[in-house]
């Protein structure tokens, strides 16, 4: 019984997620062209620090998720600040870099905290109708903060001085640099979002289903599948490669077998690199 | 390291060997350049006591400790095999367990599911490695950097996943299956064993093991001379110049894409001849732990940044240094016991300590251990200039062009 | 064998009477235990094979038997360290055995009160001993890889020369080890994992893999078994009509859903059988699919995505039930990783802390509470009762060579002796999986010998004054014998 309401409102919900867990990492590689392999990473950091706040300070959930944020906001510009910002132009140093910050955050993570599961409760329990379908309060949530910060971000970048900073960079740092953009600052900017973006998603994802030490690379796998598709550095490639990705997920979930679903964003993924490697929105040369 | 020729060729190539000349790429080496391909420099040296030191560390180990040589000896084959893409053509590939599972796997489902022979089916793992090889190296032609890294590290994963979809049958492939997470119970035959079904018969258990132990150690030393004659042949300059500049290479009339495709075959072959002949002895097994996770594929890394990316050589250095280690942190453990404010052993830190140290390698010292040693030697022993990575053509420009702006000071209030 | 001489001698009869008086309370317990029942420690032969003669009470006097355990980072992991805490327990316990039955009744025998015969037979069926010898536990540490842990085991038999192994939880791991088992020939006792390859290999090729046994848990067809027994004695009583199965798609299941898929449909309307895939992380889809073909509970089988399957089936408040195979829930510290969220989640599991499988299960619990502060996760005991198995197929046969031992232990039925099992006895070479646990049944109501395992458990907050306030307990609720509490339905059902 293929109840078409009941799919496409579980596509839209885990898309939006998606989305968000995909988005930091785009925007750092948009901007600067910097691969974040510690992006899983900064996605954990989140997520403890929000349990820590929670759980160890016994504060509110709302600043726990807060939290969060800052917490994988101040690692990423730390990381952009203290080691990224010098060897940006070497691509090689900067991918092998990132992934070694990456394992070892995560091993960090593991030493200090330990390898025990990580719960936070849902931020907005309980569940609404939404024609006619019962849907999670949580995912009503997560699609509405999603979008908002989806048009924010697009907002910013394309009204504000900021944004047009961000955009000038993002083309051609040695042109923005002739017109007096300091592209330091705007990568920092820039990161310290993308980490805040990370956090986010974090918080999200450990309050969905739970997390721990090694939390991180799921995520990280996901969001490569996604910006593949979508195109490496283009946010609205990222936004519409996580629709199609977790829309083709529910569907295979739902209908086809549920036995395919760790499969499926690779399967697409290969499909995208033969018939197109640069992605929906990608440029060919990274 | 070799003493350089006259050529009043100014443009140094990164790794320290000879200048790279293009008009001269096509030219048979004069004697003077043979002699020196052979010469007996330091480094040399040192590397052939290492190389002896390597066969004779398995005369006093326990069956413990040769089971850890062995799996070590694959380790640096590894290594080299990504050293090959990566280093020299400076493909990054993130993902090189894809190669060791193919090879791995291919040759323990043709032994256990269909009878095949280690002497055929070993051949057959390299053979899919191969092909492994082409279908990242084809695609890899169209997309540059990060975009190439990413797919690669996704490989292994899409690999595993397709493990595990098909663990208890593929249809007329793997009648068994594939084995999914668990991975494989039974080992295929071992090439040297005490078994019955062993190719190379050897009575004793622990005869048996040193026989593996030096048949892989044969093999690594094979490996690394064709890979050391391979790159540092004209064929390898070329490596070296599509790392640094591609548009030059095929400015030169040269077409990069059939030296891109060769290097990551090369590599696939020879990861895959690894994978497939770790299968075969007793320390290694056709699982993902050993042979997909994406921690074999960083650990691989990390062995030739340590040891020095561009160099063939460095995967064997790194993983020296991998092995010393490893040995330090446990005679820590047993020594300290618990660190105190992280309230746990020491063992546990692992692999933080090994992380730090490539991490300061990657940013401080590119070019690791070899690298450090060149510049030791030539500061203070030959006193030759040794080239630096850092100052590879393109890097110098870009770092020109910047200075320039900042001089221009058109950053009224940003500090300088 | 190494012929490590111990240090202990036979003499001061005083001595050993003062030691036994200043044991701890945890001696105490279990020297209470085995005096109330006779036969504790005791092995029934299989019909027609008893050999009589018994082997000298001191064969192996000065001799160390060692125990090797081979455990997933033994020093933090909870699984790992209740494996190598209870091996140590049970080395303990047949230490002070032996003690105790040298002074007890070598002391009478002095005295004159007890014939040798009566001496020679309280010996044997008394006191779990292993005829004089001393017990040592080396514990290896497998870091869950089989890498390591192929190293490890070659330590431990190699250069400790253990006699026995013990442990391993991984599946990977333990695949990665049976070569090596079959090179080595030292018997080893899996008391963790769950892959059925082992017992495959040990069927197709027995000569060569035969050392291998599994003394628990049981594997997925037994489980898939008691799991239609279950709701042929409960589904009623529970209101249970229709049922959802959710299987994930692992080696380690695979049998579980075989066996269910073709004949649940005749015990119980299942109008839902999916295999779930170990990358399932949004369970809502399916549940949405369970929902709407109005389940009244979801029968699971669950390892790796436990969790998350659990947590959203809790926040999400879905109008059915949840349980079956649920590894995670077998964890004493799952309602705690949960913040609760773990209650009414029933699964079967070996053991609780809290019930009374047999006579030794709660001092077994109460024991390793005392010296570990803690309870032990159900490989603990499976541990526990492995390391007394091997006592007790060396205090019968009175050899330490291995292929005895093995076809010593493949054709006997222990009772007695398991903290899980009234008697354990295990499948022969010929089985489709071999030198397993057999499984008869798990109730009295359906068949003569029940083992009365797996039992059912369900986390359920804790009674007032049990333990920490509101904190979680495994309750258990069926079958009969064990129980421990009435099952709950979810309060918003």
């Amino acid at each position: 019984m293929v109840d078409v309401l009941n799919i496409a409102l579980n596509a839209a919900a885990i898309s939006a997620l998606y989305a968000l867990v995909a988005l930091g990492f785009t925007l750092i590689f948009g901007v600067g062209g910097v691969l974040n392999l510690a992006h899983g990473a900064l996605i954990t950091v989140g997520a403890f620090a929000a349990q820590q706040v929670f759980r160890v300070l016994g504060l509110p959930l709302p600043l726990a998720v807060l939290g969060g944020i800052l917490a994988a906001g101040t690692v990423s510009g730390l990381l952009y600040l203290g080691v990224v910002r010098f060897i940006q132009d070497q691509t090689v140093k900067v991918i092998l870099s990132t992934v070694i910050i990456g394992f070892l955050v995560r091993h960090a993570v593991r030493i200090v905290f330990g390898t025990g599961t990580l719960t936070l409760p849902q931020l907005f329990p309980g569940s609404a109708g939404i024609l006619g379908e019962s849907v999670q309060n949580n995912m009503v949530f997560v699609f509405c903060s999603s979008w908002v910060l989806i048009l924010a971000l697009f907002a910013l970048v394309n009204y504000t001085t900021l944004g047009k900073a961000i955009l000038a960079t993002s083309m051609s740092d040695r042109g923005a640099a002739l017109v007096g953009i300091d592209a330091t600052r705007i990568n920092t900017y820039t990161w310290l979002l993308a980490g805040m973006f990370a956090g986010f998603a974090g918080v999200l994802l450990t309050s969905f289903r739970s997390g721990g030490w090694r939390m991180g690379l799921d995520p990280m796998v996901l969001s490569f599948a996604i910006v593949v598709l979508g195109g490496l550095g283009s946010i609205r490639g990222s936004v519409l490669g996580a629709y199609i990705i977790g829309t083709i997920e529910t569907v295979t979930v739902s209908v086809v077998d549920t036995r395919l679903t760790g499969v499926v964003p690779l399967l697409i993924l290969i499909a995208v690199l033969v018939v197109r490697p640069q992605g929906l929105f990608g440029r060919a040369e990274a | 390291m070799s003493t350089g020729d006259s050529s009043a060729d100014t443009t140094m190539d990164a790794s320290g060997d000879a200048p790279l000349d293009f008009g001269a790429v096509e030219k048979r080496p004069s004697l003077a350049e043979l002699r020196d391909a052979v010469a007996p420099t330091p480094k040399r040296i040192v590397g052939l006591v290492g190389l002896a030191g390597l066969a004779a560390v398995p005369l006093a180990a326990s069956l413990t400790d040769l089971i850890e040589l062995i799996g070590l000896l694959y380790l640096m084959l590894f290594a080299m095999s990504w050293d090959v893409v990566s280093g020299y053509t400076g493909q990054l590939s993130l993902g090189h367990a894809f190669f060791f599972g193919l090879g791995g796997y291919t040759t323990t489902v043709a032994n256990v599911q269909h009878g095949i022979s280690p002497a055929l089916s070993i051949p057959l793992g390299v053979l899919v490695a191969v092909v492994g090889g082409l279908l990242i190296g084809v695609p890899a032609l169209r997309i540059r950097g990060p975009y190439l890294a990413l797919v690669t590290l996704i490989a292994p994963i899409i690999l595993l996943q397709l493990f595990v979809l098909f663990s208890s049958r593929l249809p007329v492939l793997a009648p068994a299956g594939l084995k999914g997470q668990n991975g494989f119970a039974t080992s295929p035959a071992p090439v040297v064993g005490s078994g019955s079904e062993a190719l190379i018969h050897i009575e004793g258990f622990r005869a048996a093991l040193m026989g593996q132990y030096y048949l892989s150690f044969v093999l690594l030393v094979v490996v690394l001379a064709v890979l050391l004659a391979v790159t540092r042949s004209s064929a390898g300059s070329v490596f070296t110049a599509i790392r640094e500049d591609e548009r030059a290479v095929s400015a030169a009339g040269l077409n990069p894409a059939k030296f891109k495709i060769f290097a990551f075959t090369l590599s696939a072959a020879v990861g895959g001849l690894a994978g497939a002949m770790f299968v075969h002895t007793t320390a290694g097994g056709a699982q993902p732990s050993q042979l997909l996770e994406v921690l074999v594929s960083v650990r691989v890394i990390i062995l030739v940044v340590l040891g020095g990316m561009g160099t063939i050589v460095g995967g064997i250095v790194g993983g020296v240094f991998f092995m010393l280690t490893t040995l330090v942190l446990g005679a820590l453990d047993s020594a300290v016991g618990t660190v105190p404010v992280l309230d746990t052993g020491i063992a546990n830190l692992r692999p933080v300590p090994l992380l730090s140290i490539a991490l300061v390698t990657v940013i401080f010292a590119p070019r690791g251990i070899l690298g450090w040693f060149d510049r030791l030697w030539a500061e203070h022993v030959s006193g030759e200039a040794v080239p630096d990575r850092e100052t590879a053509p393109l890097v110098l420009v870009v770092r020109r062009y910047r200075q320039q702006i900042r001089d221009l000071g058109v950053f009224g209030d940003e500090e300088r | 064998m190494d012929d490590t001489h111990t240090t202990r001698t036979r003499h001061s009869v005083a001595r050993r009477r003062f030691i036994q008086a200043a044991g701890t309370g945890v001696v105490a317990s279990f020297a209470g235990c085995s005096g109330d029942s006779d036969g504790g420690g005791g092995v029934t032969t299989s019909p027609g094979t008893s050999n009589g003669t018994k082997p000298p009470r001191n064969k192996f006097e000065g001799e160390t038997i060692k125990i090797g355990v081979l455990g997933p980072l033994p020093q933090e992991n909870p699984l790992g360290k209740s494996m190598a805490n209870s091996a140590k327990l049970a080395a303990k316990y047949i230490r002070d055995q032996e003690q105790e039955a040298d002074s007890d009744f070598l002391e009478q025998y002095v005295e004159g009160s007890i014939d040798r015969a009566a001496l020679a037979k309280n010996y044997h069926y008394k006191y779990e001993h292993m005829l004089g010898a001393d017990i040592e536990v080396v514990v290896g540490n497998t870091e869950a890889t089989p890498a390591t842990a192929k190293q490890e085991y070659l330590r431990l038999t190699s250069e400790e020369n253990v006699d026995l192994t013990v442990g391993v939880f991984f599946s990977s791991v333990i695949n990665g080890l049976m070569d090596l088992i079959a090179q080595q020939g030292v018997p080893h006792f899996t008391t963790g994992a769950a892959a059925p390859q082992p017992a495959r290999l040990v069927s197709q090729e027995y000569e060569k893999y035969k050392y291998h046994f599994r003394v628990g848990p049981f594997n997925s067809v037994a489980l898939a078994k008691a799991q239609l027994e279950f709701i042929d004695l409960y589904a009623d009583q529970l209101g249970w009509n229709k049922v959802g199965v959710l299987v994930e798609d692992i080696a380690d299941l695979k049998p579980f859903h075989d066996y269910l898929k073709g004949r649940i449909g005749k015990h119980i309307d299942t109008p839902v059988i999916k295999v779930t895939s170990s990358g399932q992380t949004n369970w809502t889809p399916i549940y949405d699919d369970l929902e709407s073909a109005g389940v009244d509970v979801a029968l699971v089988g669950l390892a790796l995505t436990g969790q998350s399957a659990a947590k959203q089936w809790a926040d999400q408040q879905r109008p059915f039930e949840f349980g079956g195979i649920h590894v995670f829930s077998q964890f004493p510290g799952f309602w705690e990783d949960l913040s609760g969220k773990a209650r009414y989640i029933f699964t079967m599991n070996s053991v609780t802390p809290q019930t009374e499988n047999t006579q030794f299960t709660q001092p077994l619990m109460k024991a390793y509470n005392a010296n570990f502060d803690s309870y032990p996760v159900y490989s603990g005991p499976i541990t526990f009762d492995a390391v007394r198995l091997f006592a007790a197929a060396i205090r019968e046969t009175g050899t330490l060579n291995p292929d005895r031992l093995v076809n010593f232990v493949e054709s006997r039925r222990f009772e007695g002796v398991s903290t899980i099992v009234p008697f354990a006895e295990f499948t022969g070479p010929d089985a489709k999986y071999a030198h397993e646990p057999k499984f008869t049944c798990m109730s009295g109501d359906t068949c003569d010998s029940p083992i009365g395992v797996p039992l059912w458990q369900q986390w359920q907050k804790g009674k007032q004054g049990e333990g920490v306030e509101g904190a979680g307990v495994m309750e258990c609720f069926a079958p009969g014998p064990v129980k421990t509490a009435d099952y709950q339905k979810p309060h918003w059902i």
